[in-house]
């Protein structure tokens, strides 16, 4: 009745020696060389059965702790291990990936070096389109580089035409997003268009969707599009 | 005495010692990592940027709320916009109340608001106040009209009010 049992459970050969020495000590008329032990165990079931129980209790006790207190610990390792990993997962997503308005030099950075870069590109004397397009060199990249070269080379074709200086003049910017090197704002500026006698024919706000890069040491406009 | 002389026979066993020396320091991981990211997300960064987020999610809502208004609903509507408010906005608006309630029923205004973008310029944790850039898009009928504008939200009981509105030409 118990020796299966406790076999059961000692499937490791470490286990096995260690349930035949308790054997051994509880049962010293036995046959030590004996491997298999069916024949006792006849005659536990057959013997006296209810007194063979009363020591078969503390018997079966240490043996079954023995392979219980492995299982227990591998467990309790598992268990800690999978937390440890997910307690180092949400430490490191604790901390905002998004930085705009936290860290406030980057923010501040970000936002003065897209104003300017709104500022000299947008603003243009057709006199001297070439400090425009060095402007643009300096501050514009990707697809917005792409974008005003073909806006500039019409904005060429018509020179002499309406408007002789546009000034563009940012009123405010506000980062929506900086993860990185990459920043999301949005800009708001007045353009003004004057005349050759520097007269304005008019002036209106205009919103820019803005989406900035960094790269050697400064940030650039990597796309922009008006609202 | 028993349970000694089994944790010395247990430790005697080579695996089993193994398996407690893995388990304490997979416990101790714990500890570290989880002071870590106690420490973390209580510390300036975080709350910042959680201020942040509660600055521009509930100055988007409040501007959205302040652009509805349905001409059946107009006292409730104009209850609402006093919730948002705070300062000199919200003397403003509650000082034309009636007024606003009158015009939305004499023309049977049917408002609703989309707000199209949000950024914000300024934020200012310590005194609770910041600045949003906002475009927002108004259905009134079948028209659709967009205002531009800069809100100055101030933070009132822990919530982010609108405190003045300045309307950008476009």
């Amino acid at each position: 009745m118990t020796r299966p049992a406790a076999s059961g459970v000692d499937s490791q050969p470490d286990d096995a020696v260690a349930g035949d020495a308790v054997a051994d000590e509880v049962e010293p008329d036995d046959d030590p060389d004996t491997d298999g032990t069916d024949g006792t165990d006849g005659t536990d079931g057959t013997d006296g059965a209810v007194g063979e129980d009363a020591t078969a209790a503390p018997r079966r006790g240490p043996a079954s702790r023995r392979a219980t207190v492995p299982a227990v610990l591998a467990a309790v390792c598992v268990v800690a291990a999978a937390s440890a990993v997910w307690l180092g997962v949400q430490a490191g997503r604790a901390a905002p990936a998004d930085v705009a308005h936290v860290d406030g030099e980057r923010t501040r950075q970000v936002s003065e070096q897209v104003g300017q870069a709104v500022t000299a590109v947008f603003s243009y004397d057709r006199g001297d389109l070439a400090r425009t397009e060095r402007a643009a060199d300096r501050m514009l990249t990707g697809a917005a580089r792409r974008e005003y070269d073909a806006t500039f080379a019409r904005l060429r074709e018509q020179a002499g035409g309406s408007g002789a200086v546009q000034s563009t003049t940012v009123r405010s910017v506000g980062v929506r997003s900086l993860e990185g090197d990459r920043a999301q704002l949005l800009v708001l500026a007045d353009r003004r268009v004057l005349d050759r006698d520097m007269r304005s024919r008019g002036s209106h706000v205009v919103w820019i969707d803005v989406v900035a890069v960094h790269a050697d040491g400064g940030w650039r406009i990597a796309e922009m599009s008006p609202l | 005495m028993r349970p000694a002389a089994l944790l010395r026979d247990v430790v005697r066993d080579r695996a089993v010692a193994v398996l407690v020396a893995v388990a304490v320091i997979a416990a101790l991981a714990c500890a570290g990592l989880g002071w870590r990211w106690w420490a973390v997300a209580h510390g300036e960064p975080a709350t910042t940027a959680a201020t942040r987020d509660a600055a521009v999610s509930q100055g988007t809502r409040a501007l959205d709320v302040l652009h509805t208004i349905d001409h059946r609903t107009a006292a409730a509507d104009l209850d609402a916009w006093a919730r948002v408010t705070s300062g000199p906005l919200r003397s403003r608006l509650t000082g034309d109340r009636e007024r606003h309630i009158e015009r939305a029923r004499a023309d049977e205004t049917v408002a609703t608001a989309t707000v199209t973008r949000t950024a914000l310029s300024e934020l200012d944790t310590g005194k609770g106040t910041a600045r949003l850039l906002a475009v927002v898009d108004t259905d009134v009928g079948d028209e659709r009209r967009r205002s531009t504008l800069i809100a100055s939200l101030t933070r009132k009981d822990g919530r982010w009010t609108v405190s003045n509105v300045q309307a950008v030409g476009s």
